[in-house]
């Protein structure tokens, strides 16, 4: 005799085996399950082909769990913890340079090329989600990783031959150990940096984000 | 994703977060339920995959537009319920003001051509 709580536990047992192993996500499917099964009951359908019918409406396992799995690709509180990341980073280069222009460098002209650094810097830090747009999406996700990952590694590359072969032109006093234009080939970094995190965010995570292209209209030619 | 009797699997997909996000500004729901009242007020054109729902809806909370809560239904079963958020409130004007303005063009070109 069919048995629906034991074939629902055993179903339950068979999303998990393919990737639905979350126990809230199979509460919900279990109880559009059941849903389902109680109007075709009281449409006049045993419970054994109602539950058939139900699972078959339900969809394949398979692109369910892709689904969901797209939906897992980055959590809120990974989100957030991103976010907060990145307050951090700028408060700490806020500190840090300040730090630095006040007690390294001596001279009004030093001191400016410093703050400008910095600012540059800024900007690239506070202004990089405007660029993102314009980056290009990239879907696969391991390819999406690897430029991602080649762009900050060709930022710091840029930004050592920067201190190879720029920095020795500028004259260093005695007391100092780096030129006040040092502070640029941190935002070398930050320039490749940027561009590399942007290139590892997916289309919804920008779409999230609202890093999207600003909605032009089409031009439209006077009709004849 | 979806199939559709007559609208194409493209306008079905697009249109999917536009409806629940309409069916749930007139209140809470549930997943069965809105596939039964969007299947209703299509005279059935519009059918979603059922399981396919779900993952969009979770989406739509991870985006913040929706929320959800685990209730009791009538029967006593427990339930997850979906609300529209202040941010699903604003996307639906976004979203009706574009399927608007799609509207009107095809209202005004179809007027133009066939009366």
């Amino acid at each position: 005799m069919f048995n629906l709580e034991q074939t629902i536990k055993d179903w339950r047992r068979q999303m998990a085996t393919e990737g639905i192993k979350t126990r809230k996500v199979l509460d919900e499917l279990e109880s559009h399950l059941r849903d389902e099964i109680e109007r075709q009951t009281k449409s006049g359908a045993s419970v054994q082909s109602a539950f058939g019918m139900a699972l078959e409406n339900l969809g394949n396992i398979k692109s369910l769990e892709n689904e969901f799995r797209k939906t897992r690709e980055t959590s809120p509180a990974v989100e957030r913890l991103l976010i907060g990341t990145c307050g951090v980073f700028i408060g700490f280069i806020v500190f840090l340079s300040s730090v630095t222009i006040l007690l390294c460098f001596y001279s009004w002209e030093e001191r400016a090329m410093a703050c400008a650094a910095v600012v540059a810097i800024l900007i690239v830090a506070l202004g990089w989600s405007s660029v993102v747009p314009f980056l290009p999406v990239i879907a696969n996700s391991s390819l999406r990783w690897g430029a991602g990952l080649l762009c900050v590694a060709i930022g710091f590359i840029v930004s050592n031959l920067f201190c190879a072969f720029v920095l020795p032109h500028f004259e260093v006093s005695p007391d100092h150990q780096l030129p006040a234009v040092g502070l640029w080939a941190v935002f070398l970094i930050a320039v490749f940096a940027c561009a590399g995190v942007g290139l590892v965010l997916t289309k919804r995570q920008r779409k999230m984000w609202g890093m999207t292209k600003p909605l032009v209209a089409p031009s439209t030619s006077p009709k004849s | 994703m979806y199939s559709a009797a007559m609208l194409t699997k493209e306008l079905v997909a697009a249109s999917t977060e536009p409806l629940i996000l309409s069916l749930l500004s007139e209140g809470e729901s549930y997943g069965y339920a809105l596939i039964q009242e969007v299947k209703r007020l299509s005279g059935d054109k519009i059918e979603w995959t059922d399981g396919m729902l779900y993952p969009v809806l979770h989406r739509m909370e991870d985006e913040g537009w929706i929320q959800s809560r685990w209730g009791q239904a009538e029967n006593g079963r427990k339930r997850k319920y979906y609300f529209l958020k202040q941010g699903g409130k604003k996307a639906l004007k976004e979203q009706r003001d574009q399927w608007v303005t799609v509207s009107k063009v095809f209202k005004r070109l179809w007027k133009e051509q066939y009366v």
